[in-house]
C-alpha cells in the first residue's frame, strides 16, 4: 500500500512574501526523501502542502498519482509527526494512539461515552482498535505506558507516541517535520537509527523535514536541499557532497563546513589563486571572480616550504578521536581561515601545534568550483607543460 | 519502643538534626507571620465575628446582646422573604451561569476567527464590564420601560403585547439575569480568549491529520479539552459573580414584587433595619451555600479537568 508521491510546480506566497517558488518533486514508493534546508526555506511550507494543512497557490500535489490538492488532510491517507509531537495532552497515551482509528471508523454518536453499553458494532470495532492500538504499541516499546498522559513522558518517549500515532492507521505516506529536534544529542541519534530501521520495515514513503543536514545524509535515499522556497538541488546524499551544484549546497552539506576561497579566472579558463595560477582549467570568462570549495577531508598539511600554495599558520585543532580538525590562518594578503581534517594517525603532530606555520596542499581534482553566481562551474586538469611529467596527486597541488 | 527512642536519643547527630529542625521551624512561622497575620485580620477574624453575630439579637447602636443560639437561623427559615429571596437567587444563578458561560464561549469562538475586525468585537463585548452597573441600569430602565422604551416598541410592531419587564412579577429575575448576561459575558470572552489563544496550533494540525474533519469533531478533540482549565474558572467567577447580584437589584426593582435576591435581603436586614445578629445569620446562610458550591466545583469538576 504504497504511493508516490508528485509535487508539480507547486507556489506558495504569505502575503508578499514568497515562500514556495515552482517547487516539483517526484517521489518513487518507499522512497525517503529529506527536504533540508536553512530555517525559512520553505521546507516545512511545502511538507504542510503535502499533507493538505496548508492550501499551495498554483500547482497540484498528486499522492498514488490521483491528484489530492482538493481533499482534506483526513483523506489523503497521510500520517504526519509534528516537531512538538502534538499529542492531546488530556488523552493518555492509548486513547492519542488509538484516535486516528476512532475517527474514521466510529461515528460521533458512537464515540460518547454511554454508546459503548449499547451499541455492538461499537464495542466490536472498539476490540479491533485495542489490537492495533497494542501492536503498534508494542512495536515502538511503549505498551507499559499506555495509560499514562503525555505530560508525564520523557522527550523520546513522547516521539515514540506521536510515530505510534502515525503508525497505527498504516498509512501510505510519512511526513515527518523535524522529529527529532526536540531531543538531546544522543537520543538524537538513537531515534534516528529507530526512524531508518522503521522505514526499512514498513517500506512506505516517508517525506522527512529537517535542518539538520546530518538526519538528511544519514536517512535519506535523495535529499531536496531547499532555498528561498526552490529546490537548490535535488538527489542522493552523497552527490549533494559530492558534486553540489551550487555554493550554498556546498556549504549547507558537510560537516564541518566546507572551506571557500576566492578565486579568479584567466586566460584558457585557468584558475588562479592570489595571483597563482592553479593546475585546473574551468569554463568562464576571463577576468571573473570565482570561488573555490575545499572540503576539510581534501587538504593536507606539512611541513612549510619555498613555492608552496598556502602558508598557514596554525591557529587550533580539535581532537576527535579518529580525526583532528585543524584550524589554520592563510598568511597571504587574501587572509581568510581553513579547517582541515587530519587523522589523528597523522605523523607529523608537530604541525598541528597551534602558533606554528605549515602549508597546505590539495588535490586539484578534489577541488569545487563556482561561479560569481555561485553556480558550480565544471573542472578539468589545466593541460600540463610537455616537459613536465605527471605528479602525483598530492605533488600536482602542493608544487603550485 | 523506650529503648528505641532512647538509642536514637543518644545519637548527637540525630539531636543536632532535631534542634536544627526546630530553629529551622521556627524561622518558617517567623517569614508566615506578616501574610497569616494579615490574612487573620482580614478575613478570618471577620468571619468569625460574622459567626458569633448570628448567634446574638444584637443591633447596631446597641450595648446589649443576648445570645438567641440558633434563633436567628429558625427565624431566617421561616421568613417568606428570606425563603423567596433564596430561590430567586438561585432562579437568578441557574440562568446566567450556564448561560454566562455558554454564551461567552460562543462568543469566544466566533470573535476568536476573525480576522482584522477581532478588536473591535473584543472591545464592544467588554464595554458592558468597564461600564458601572448601576449607571448602565438606568439605560436598562429607559429600554425596558413599558410605553417609552424601544424593547417594547418592537414587540407591538410585531404585533405583540406590551410587556412590563420591570414590573410583572414572573418577569423581574429573568429580566435582572438578562441584564446580568449582558454585563458579564464580555468578561467571560476574553478570558476564553486567552485560554483559545493558549492552545497550540500544531494540536488542530494532527486533530486534521488524524481525521478530526468536522468543527465539531475539532471542538470536542481539541478545543473544549483545552479549554477546561479556562471553563473551570469562568464557572467558579461566574457562580460567584452571579449570587453576589444586588446593584441591579437594588436600582431597578428596590426588592419590590417578590424580587428580593439573598444579597439585598441581607442589605436589608443589615442597613436599613439595623438588625445586624439576623443580617449575619443570613450571611452565614449566604457564605455556606458559597462554600457547597465551590467544594463541588473543586472536587468534582476539577477531577475532569486536565492542567496542561
Amino acid at each position: 500500500m504504497t504511493a508516490d508521491l508528485s509535487v508539480e510546480r507547486v507556489s506558495k506566497s504569505f502575503g508578499q512574501t514568497k515562500v514556495l517558488d515552482d517547487i516539483s518533486l517526484s517521489v518513487e514508493p518507499g522512497e525517503f526523501v529529506s527536504l533540508v534546508g536553512a530555517s525559512g526555506c520553505g521546507k516545512s511550507t511545502l511538507l504542510r502542502i503535502i499533507a493538505g494543512l496548508e492550501a499551495q497557490d498554483q500547482g497540484d500535489v498528486a499522492i498514488a498519482g490521483r491528484s489530492v490538492s482538493q481533499l482534506s488532510p483526513s483523506a489523503r491517507n497521510v500520517a504526519m509527526v509534528f516537531q512538538n509531537y502534538a499529542l492531546y495532552p488530556h488523552m493518555s497515551v492509548f486513547d492519542n494512539v488509538a484516535l486516528p482509528l476512532t475517527m474514521r471508523q466510529l461515528s460521533i454518536i458512537e464515540r460518547l461515552p454511554l454508546v459503548r453499553l449499547a451499541s455492538p458494532r461499537r464495542s466490536r470495532i472498539a476490540a479491533e482498535i485495542a489490537g492495533k492500538v497494542g501492536s503498534v504499541a508494542s512495536q515502538l516499546r511503549i505498551d507499559h505506558l499506555l495509560d499514562r498522559k503525555p505530560g508525564q513522558l520523557s522527550g523520546g518517549q513522547r516521539q515514540r507516541v506521536a510515530l505510534a500515532r502515525a503508525l497505527v492507521r498504516e498509512p501510505s505516506l510519512f511526513l515527518m517535520d523535524e522529529p527529532l529536534s526536540n531531543l538531546d544529542a544522543q537520543l538524537r541519534v538513537q531515534m534516528r537509527d529507530e526512524i531508518a530501521d522503521l522505514h526499512a520495515r514498513l517500506g512506505a514513503t516517508f517525506i522527512y523535514v529537517t535542518h539538520d543536514q546530518v538526519e538528511a545524509m544519514t536517512l535519506s535515499h535523495r535529499v531536496a536541499l531547499l532555498e528561498a522556497g526552490r529546490i537548490a538541488q535535488i538527489g542522493r546524499p552523497i552527490e549533494l557532497y559530492d558534486r553540489p551544484a551550487t555554493i550554498s549546497v556546498a556549504c549547507f552539506i558537510g560537516s564541518p563546513a566546507i572551506n571557500i576561497l576566492p578565486a579568479q579566472i584567466s586566460a584558457g579558463g585557468r584558475l588562479t589563486y592570489a595571483g597563482t595560477p592553479l593546475p585546473i582549467a574551468v569554463d568562464g570568462s576571463a577576468g571573473a571572480a570565482a570561488s573555490i570549495g575545499l572540503r576539510p577531508e581534501h587538504a593536507t598539511i606539512s611541513a612549510p616550504f619555498d613555492g608552496a600554495l598556502l602558508i598557514a599558520r596554525v591557529r587550533r585543532s580539535e581532537h576527535h578521536g579518529p580525526e583532528q580538525l585543524v584550524h589554520v590562518e592563510i598568511q597571504s594578503a587574501i587572509g581568510g581561515s581553513l579547517t582541515i581534517r587530519v587523522p589523528d594517525s597523522h605523523p607529523e603532530t608537530a604541525e598541528v601545534t597551534a602558533g606554528n606555520l605549515v602549508s597546505v596542499s590539495f588535490d586539484p581534482r578534489r577541488l569545487h568550483v563556482f561561479d560569481a553566481q555561485g553556480q558550480r562551474l565544471s573542472t578539468r586538469l589545466f593541460p600540463q607543460q610537455p616537459s613536465q611529467p605527471a605528479k602525483s596527486r598530492k605533488m600536482a597541488g602542493a608544487a603550485v | 519502643m523506650t529503648d528505641t527512642a532512647a538509642v536514637i536519643e543518644s545519637r548527637p547527630w540525630q539531636t543536632a538534626r532535631r534542634t536544627g529542625k526546630r530553629r529551622e521551624g521556627a524561622t518558617g512561622a517567623l517569614f508566615v507571620a506578616p501574610a497569616f497575620l494579615l490574612l487573620l485580620a482580614t478575613v478570618l477574624a471577620p468571619v468569625g465575628i460574622l459567626v458569633v453575630l448570628s448567634f446574638t439579637d444584637y443591633e447596631l447602636g446597641a450595648v446589649t446582646f443576648r445570645w438567641v443560639g440558633l434563633g436567628n437561623f429558625e427565624q431566617a427559615l421561616s421568613d417568606p422573604v428570606f425563603r423567596r429571596s433564596v430561590t430567586n437567587t438561585l432562579l437568578y444563578v441557574a440562568i446566567v451561569l450556564p448561560g454566562g458561560v455558554l454564551l461567552a464561549l460562543l462568543v469566544a469562538l466566533l470573535v476568536h476567527g476573525r480576522g482584522k475586525s477581532r478588536v473591535f468585537y473584543e472591545v464592544a463585548y467588554f464595554l458592558p464590564v468597564t461600564a458601572t452597573l448601576i449607571a448602565m441600569a438606568a439605560v436598562w430602565q429607559f429600554v425596558l420601560h413599558p410605553r417609552l422604551g424601544p424593547v417594547n416598541a418592537v414587540l407591538k410592531m410585531l404585533g405583540f403585547a406590551e410587556q412590563g419587564f420591570l414590573s410583572t412579577p414572573s418577569l423581574l429575575i429573568p429580566t435582572l439575569a438578562f441584564i446580568g448576561l449582558w454585563n458579564i459575558v464580555g468578561f467571560n470572552m476574553v478570558l476564553f480568549l486567552a485560554g483559545l489563544s493558549s492552545i497550540p496550533r500544531d494540536l488542530y494540525d494532527a486533530a486534521e491529520v488524524d481525521g478530526a474533519t468536522s468543527a465539531i469533531d475539532r471542538f470536542l478533540t481539541v478545543t473544549w479539552p483545552m479549554l477546561a482549565p479556562t471553563t473551570m474558572f469562568v464557572v467558579v467567577t461566574t457562580s460567584i459573580t452571579a449570587f453576589k447580584v444586588f446593584d441591579t437589584v437594588a436600582i431597578l426593582t428596590a426588592g419590590r414584587d417578590g424580587s428580593e435576591v439573598l444579597l439585598y435581603a441581607i442589605y436589608l436586614e443589615g442597613f436599613q433595619y439595623f438588625k445586624i445578629g439576623y443580617a449575619a445569620a443570613l450571611t452565614v446562610v449566604f457564605l455556606l451555600f458559597m462554600l457547597a458550591f465551590s467544594v463541588y466545583q473543586a472536587t468534582q469538576l476539577d477531577r475532569r479537568v486536565h492542567y496542561g
